[in-house]
């Protein structure tokens, strides 16, 4: 087994997942999902994904195939903040396209990239069932609807925790 | 046995309950066009192009994965089949490369025979073909994602008929691509080129590193002494290479062939087999005699060592220190016959011809290389060597038979049975029965350790003392045996042999593609009835062996022995 | 004047669902209560009777399927599809954050009904907030004795696991959500047999949609007779809608079968915002058909539908006003598919590629006569030979729209 760079800490974490699991393979989707809660960048390591494939028996082509399937999962690093926007159908004949520009704008930062200092990435998101409240967006885990220019820019700065000048 | 009775294009037919209706088909004198199917796999149903016209319930369905029912009406010619058919084979080439012209696999591609028989002409899909980095850095396979078509096979092979796992489909929709995960290239995994993957892909997405360059390269070179020697399985398989039926018997042509390409000799690996078979009985019963670790595993199949190296690292003293057939020729070459020949072994360029991919990681072991030089300085694959052939524009199939050169060329029938599974423990019981009981073996064939079984168990009497043996083939086997040694479940066992490939090396991965059972065992069944007809069929009576040992090796394990014919084993660790 | 009901959605928003109190106190556990003193096979006849068909999508009748899992000696596992992919659905959501009681309830009559011990609920990532309530809710039944062991004191025990999606539209085709649950990528598998008899871990498996489960307990209460009572002969009861896009009051609805779509977008939703025009509406989700105008007023049912071609699907509508174009829509509706094709099948994942660069050659006005044949061409494989329902669907929208709207696109 190669030598991992990952600390004794890392490690220590991930056992603590896999035991809430009860070290069972059928739970990886939900293993991965807790590991990559372990980094503020939102994703999962090399490194991580190879102790896993050890610890449960399963083939470590396999696991990084479950972290590319699924949407919530990355095996590459993300902002802080993740904002997703929603170009449904439903967000679409409600005019997404003016909340991402409104977010590109803001952000100076084109959609599918992370912003210089590495708090936000920005990426569009298939439909998350938001849509009685569309135009929607989702950052992180907390969804924000009933969305125009102003709003989502005041919800970005909120995030900044304070005005765009200041930083 | 229950039956079903359905009608196929109108044409009634009788099938086994539980039949497919492609399998009907078959039977009724339809061949509907498949992609993913493999018969040795499990049935996929991804591709689709398998789909039928289901009368009777106005369904179309995949007749792959659909099995038959009594009083079904189904037919595969249909107008709307044939378009749906049409419709899927545009689908995947509007995402192929057109590389037809240049593509190594543009002879046996099951996507082009496709086309053949659809001729699209009206093609009018948008062409959006991948750019993924080609893998080529092992030197063994290469992997051309851009060429994949998704089928699954490889993957089969490499998690279930192999336990590897180096391969699995990753992402999904246009993204879905075939990878060891994490950008990793075949040669930063612990993947153990045994090319399974390569006999079992439909197209050209993974196939051996071709070296045939060198070879001409070598042959041009006026100054190099270019000697050849072929595997027992390549002269079961190279012939269908040439549209003979499979399993063919065709060693006079193939050593005529060689002849023409210009090889300097022309030598048999089964001359270095039956040295395998002296040096490893004889490492057997010592043993056997003082204690040495048992059960001890046969060493010649290089994907099995590098299977060993990498999941077993603790249970590498069961193997045998004995290098392979392929590896001990190419160290007797550039020492016993460099002298008799008064060659220069610098100017020796030995190519050696395998029915396997894993030949050419192990010839390029760095320890491989006990004569001073590299033993063995490119390993070709049966199918590289029928390139070679094409190129040069020999007329295989009408060429006269002829032998192979002596002083390496002689062999016994138990160095051809090496390349069946059990012929390597077969080899060496036929030897070691006779050197332990110093009696003649009247019954040399031991029928307990042949056939395409994973694993055959035999319980040998030599004289009065039995002996525990084992046969496995396939990785998934190989899995199994280690874990018995492991948990301390075959301290019964005296000796067990591994082959990495299903079928043994006639199943090898550096056989012609297209194979499945019925084919390995039509090859195996050649082996043995060559093994029939050799005049000599115990290793220990070959007489260039005898005279080896008689003017250069000395006695079985002696110091050159161990120099020349041993190696060691290390744990294979990612890169 | 078409109007909604509050049969099976009388608890949104009027209950408090922090401990199990307010659903009994609004008639809940009486649907169990009843079918603990009946037979499984009568809870079954019942719910045969009721013609409920299933609520996610598929609308395969839920009697029938209750009674194949019944058949099977072994326990089955219960299954609840809480995946709600479907682009403009979001009606579950509704059940799983406003009346979570009623899903376990229908899960813990279905373990009655087809013998079962335990129970999956497979969540959608997104719903998050969903999720923690359904946990909750989960924990307060089996407090109040209405999950766990001896069920109201009788020999039913079963208990319910709670397992979250992570982002992936094909999970809710149900052999890809047992992919997902036994711990990898959801691609949707062969079934050699039904899911009655080999599904979750190769195991006997009762699979339905949420809103399926929540109409089951109505079926055994006084609320009985107010379902039964609405719908049509072919389409009985009432379905839960997600109304959404250009209308003046998008959300979910309770509605009978029969009424109609102008009625349900003027009467329920407000009609178009702002004061536009209807232009089009997409029914059932993106995988579901495109309707012009000149189609409002036909009767929101299976068989009505049906008599189309077209699906009820998931019970989504989607209302688009006259700032939309369709073949930009189209656009939308494909970029959809080809990000959430599994990639298994050729149809399926070369054919979305496709249909995703027609859609942008006919919304960029580039395309020919030709391209449009090609679009039927592709949509004929894909509906034909896809090997699950996502690739079998996909090109609907597409075929309906060139239907529809042709002289849109020139």
């Amino acid at each position: 087994m190669s030598k991992s760079l990952l600390d004794v800490n890392q490690y220590e974490e991930i056992d603590k997942i896999l035991k809430k699991h009860d070290m069972n393979k059928h739970n990886l989707v939900g293993i991965l999902a807790d590991v990559q809660d372990l980094s503020p960048e939102h994703y999962i390591t090399k490194e991580q994904a190879e102790y896993i494939s050890e610890r449960l028996g399963i083939f470590l082509s396999n696991v990084y195939d479950t972290i590319t399937f699924y949407s919530a999962l990355s095996d590459k690093p993300k902002g802080k903040y993740v904002i997703q926007v929603c170009n449904g159908p439903c967000c679409k004949v409600m005019k997404y396209e003016k909340i991402k520009d409104a977010i590109e704008k803001e952000l100076k930062t084109g959609i599918g990239e992370i912003t210089h200092d590495g708090m936000f990435s920005f990426e569009y998101s298939s439909c998350f069932g938001a849509c009685e409240i569309s135009p929607a967006i989702r950052i992180g885990e907390k969804i924000y609807g009933n969305l125009d220019e102003k709003k989502v820019v005041e919800i970005i700065r909120n995030y900044r925790g304070g005005t765009w000048e200041n930083l | 046995m229950k039956t079903c009775t359905l009608s196929i294009n109108n044409k009634k037919v009788t099938v086994e309950a539980g039949t497919t209706i492609l399998e009907a088909a078959k039977s009724a004198g339809y061949y509907i066009p498949t992609l993913c199917n493999h018969p040795d796999q499990a049935i996929k149903a991804n591709c689709r192009i398998c789909v039928v016209e289901d009368k009777t319930s106005g369904k179309f369905v995949a007749s792959c994965s659909t099995m038959v029912y009594e009083g079904a009406d189904i037919h595969t010619n249909t107008k709307e089949v044939r378009e749906l058919q049409t419709g899927i084979l545009e689908l995947i080439l509007a995402n192929h490369p057109n590389d037809c012209l240049n593509c190594i696999r543009n002879e046996s591609c099951e996507l082009r025979k496709l086309c053949e028989r659809f001729h699209v002409r009206n093609y009018n899909l948008a062409h959006e073909t991948d750019i993924y980095p080609i893998d080529n850095t092992s030197g063994v396979l290469v992997r051309d994602r851009n060429k994949c078509i998704k089928c699954l096979r490889c993957v089969e092979a490499c998690q279930e008929a192999q336990m590897v796992g180096v391969l699995s489909p990753s992402y999904r929709s246009v993204n879905t691509n075939i990878s060891a995960g994490f950008g990793e290239n075949y040669d930063e995994t612990l993947c153990t080129f045994c090319g399974q993957c390569s006999a079992v892909c439909p197209v050209g997405a993974i196939y051996e590193y071709d070296e045939t360059e060198k070879v001409w390269e070598a042959l041009h070179d006026p100054k190099k002494h270019v000697i050849v020697q072929t595997a027992p399985a390549v002269r079961v398989g190279l012939g269908e290479e040439f549209g003979m039926p499979r399993g063919s018997k065709v060693t006079g042509k193939m050593v005529s062939a060689l002849k023409m390409l210009g090889f300097d000799k022309v030598f048999d690996t089964d001359f270095a087999a039956d040295l395998t078979i002296m040096e490893e009985g004889y490492e057997l019963l010592s043993r056997i005699k003082n204690g040495g670790t048992l059960p001890m595993i046969t060493s010649c199949s290089p994907g099995w060592i590098n299977y060993a190296e990498g999941f077993y690292p603790e249970l590498l003293d069961h193997l045998s220190t004995c290098k392979s057939p392929q590896q001990m020729f190419g160290a007797v070459a550039k020492t016993y016959y460099a002298k008799k020949a008064g060659i220069d072994p610098a100017d020796i360029f030995t190519v050696s011809v395998m029915p396997c991919t894993a030949k050419k990681f192990e010839c390029k072991r760095p320890e491989m290389n006990a004569s001073g030089y590299r033993d063995v300085d490119v390993a070709l694959t049966t199918r590289e060597l029928a390139r070679l052939i094409k190129n040069a524009g020999i007329d295989f199939t009408n060429l006269e038979d002829e032998d192979f050169d002596s002083i390496m060329g002689a062999s016994t029938g138990a160095a051809v049975i090496f390349g069946a599974t059990g012929g390597v423990m077969e080899a060496a019981l036929r030897t070691v029965y006779e050197v332990v009981t110093g009696k003649t073996l009247e019954n040399i064939e031991f029928d307990e350790v042949r056939g395409l079984d994973g694993i055959k168990e035999a319980t040998i009497d030599l004289d009065g003392t039995p002996v525990k043996v084992a046969v496995a083939h396939g990785l998934a086997n190989a899995y199994k045996v280690m874990e018995m040694i492991k948990n301390g479940q075959a301290k019964d066992y005296t000796f067990i042999e591994i082959m990495s490939c299903t079928g043994g090396c006639a199943g090898g991965g550096g056989q012609p593609v297209g194979a499945n059972k019925s084919i390995k065992e039509r090859r195996i069944d050649t082996i043995y009835n060559i093994d029939k007809e050799m005049p000599i069929r115990k290793s220990h009576e070959n007489p260039e062996i005898k005279l080896l040992y008689d003017e250069f090796l000395g006695e079985p394990n002696g110091h050159l022995s161990h120099e020349l014919l041993h190696t060691h084993y290390h744990q294979r660790v990612k890169r | 004047m078409g109007k909604s009901l509050s049969i099976l959605t009388k608890n949104f928003n009027n209950i408090n669902v922090d401990t199990v109190d307010d659903y009994l106190a609004a008639g809940g556990y009486e649907g169990l209560k009843k079918v603990l003193s009946l037979t499984p096979g009568e809870v079954i006849e019942v719910i045969k009777d009721s013609g409920l068909r299933g609520r996610g999508g598929a609308a395969f009748p839920t009697g029938k399927k209750w009674e194949q899992a019944a058949k099977v000696k072994e326990d089955s596992y219960i299954l609840c599809n809480a995946d709600e992919g479907e682009p403009g659905t979001f009606k579950d959501r509704y059940f799983l954050e406003y009346d979570p009681y009623r899903i376990i309830e229908g899960m813990t009559i279905a373990a009655y009904a087809v013998g079962g011990r335990e129970g999956y609920l497979y969540v959608r990532e997104e719903y998050g907030r969903q999720k923690e309530i359904v946990l909750k809710a989960i924990e307060a039944a089996k407090a109040a004795g209405f999950l766990g062991d001896n069920i109201l004191g009788t020999d039913l025990s079963f208990d319910i696991k709670v397992i979250s999606g992570a982002g992936a539209f094909i999970c809710g085709e149900t052999t890809a959500l047992i992919q997902s649950i036994e711990g990898g990528s959801g691609r949707p598998k062969i079934k050699f047999q039904r899911t009655a008899v080999s599904g979750l871990f190769g195991r006997p498996t009762l699979a339905n949609n949420v809103e399926s489960y929540c109409v089951v307990p109505a079926l055994f209460t006084k609320d009985a007779q107010a379902y039964l009572s609405q719908g049509t002969e072919k389409s009985r009861g009432t379905k839960v809608i997600s109304l959404c896009g250009n209308v003046e009051k998008p959300g979910v609805y309770e509605v009978p079968f029969g009424i109609t779509l102008r009625e349900i977008i003027y009467d329920l939703g407000g009609g178009i915002k702002d004061g536009r025009d209807f232009k089009f509406a997409q029914i059932g989700g993106a995988s579901g058909p495109i309707i012009p105008k000149s189609m409002l007023d036909i009767p929101y049912t299976y068989e009505d539908f049906g008599k189309e071609g077209y699906s009820l699907g998931t019970g989504a509508i989607l209302v688009a006003d006259d700032t939309n174009s369709v073949a930009e829509f189209m656009v939308t509706v494909q970029e959809f598919f080809v990000h959430e094709s599994c990639g298994k099948c050729t149809p399926c994942r070369e054919g979305n590629r496709q249909l995703l660069k027609l859609a942008h050659k006919i919304a960029d006005r580039k395309a020919t006569v030709e391209d449009f044949l090609t679009v039927k061409r592709i949509a004929n494989v894909m509906n034909k030979c896809s090997f699950c329902g996502l690739g079998t669907a996909a090109p609907t929208a597409m075929v309906t729209a060139i239907q529809h709207f042709y002289d849109m696109y020139n």
